[in-house]
């Protein structure tokens, strides 16, 4: 296999990585070349970059946090009662 | 009373005032990661006590509010980590098995990985596709579940990783490799699944 030919395992873990530090550049250039020519590849980078948005997501400050209004959503009367009361003892 | 704006300048009110300032702010974000009020109730009530007892160390540098969220965020991370009413993979070991078989003996796919939607900035907002993330997190191994969150909800870059957790940066390239292997093939089976 020509050096900068990767298989998909190969591929996996360097597009981890790429996610975490900046690759070598030839490291960079396998990994483009092998998603030019793989597009099941290409599909597990899209899916590693869903995860993250996922995970970074703040819905808290969008207008609708998981399909509810985010006015809808409040803390429950007694819920923050007995939080003022746990923080009102702590303080004493 | 509730404060939305993330960026408002919060001139350090006291914290008797937190749960009226903060309080639905705090429950909001618990909750679209956690899913189960209780818990995110829980959750919420667990970082007020532990701000009250951190607050002499809090320094000012950024808002109250921020620094009520930063105390959240690691309360989560804790709460996925330790997460016990969940069937965990036993061990790292069995991540890497799961990667070896998502591979042939000549590093190719087994089966290759699905178009997760037609329109890849839509994904993240399905509510089932979160759910089933934050319920995937919970399969993975305690270490692996740590430090994909440290990483990707806390935000930390591997380097102050390294040094909180005392591994080696190449360690933790590979532990984050596993647990992004070990999700996606999990949303694979679980989301794609109840999707279609």
């Amino acid at each position: 296999m020509a050096r900068w030919m990767i298989n998909c395992k190969e591929h996996s873990r360097l597009t981890s990585e790429r996610m975490d530090h900046a690759l070598s550049f030839w490291d960079l250039l396998r990994v483009r070349i092998h998603q030019w020519v793989c597009p099941p590849c290409n599909q597990l980078r899209h899916q590693f970059d869903a995860i993250r948005k996922a995970c970074r997501l703040l819905p808290t400050d969008s207008d609708d946090t998981r399909g509810i209004k985010k006015d809808a959503i409040v803390m429950p009367e007694d819920a923050s009662q007995r939080m003022k009361s746990a923080l009102k003892e702590l303080l004493k | 009373m509730d404060s939305d704006s993330p960026n408002r300048a919060d001139p350090a009110p006291s914290p008797d005032q937190w749960v009226d300032l903060y309080g639905n702010y705090m429950y909001r974000y618990a909750l679209a990661r956690l899913s189960d009020p209780e818990v995110a109730q829980d959750i919420v009530q667990e970082a007020l006590v532990g701000a009250i007892h951190a607050f002499k160390r809090f320094e000012g540098k950024s808002s109250i509010k921020t620094w009520l969220i930063a105390i959240l965020k690691r309360k989560i991370v804790d709460y996925f980590r330790q997460a016990k009413n969940h069937q965990r993979m036993d061990s790292i070991e069995s991540a890497v098995n799961g990667i070896e078989r998502t591979f042939d003996d000549s590093g190719h796919w087994v089966t290759k990985p699905n178009d997760w939607t037609v329109n890849p900035g839509k994904a993240y907002e399905q509510r089932e596709f979160i759910d089933i993330l934050y319920q995937c997190i919970t399969k993975l191994p305690e270490r692996l579940a740590e430090i994909f969150m440290l990483r990707e909800f806390e935000e930390l870059s591997t380097e102050q990783i390294c040094h909180r957790l005392e591994i080696t940066e190449s360690n933790c390239w590979v532990m984050l490799y596993r647990a992004r292997m070990q999700l996606r093939s999990c949303l694979e089976i679980n989301w794609l699944s109840d999707s279609k």
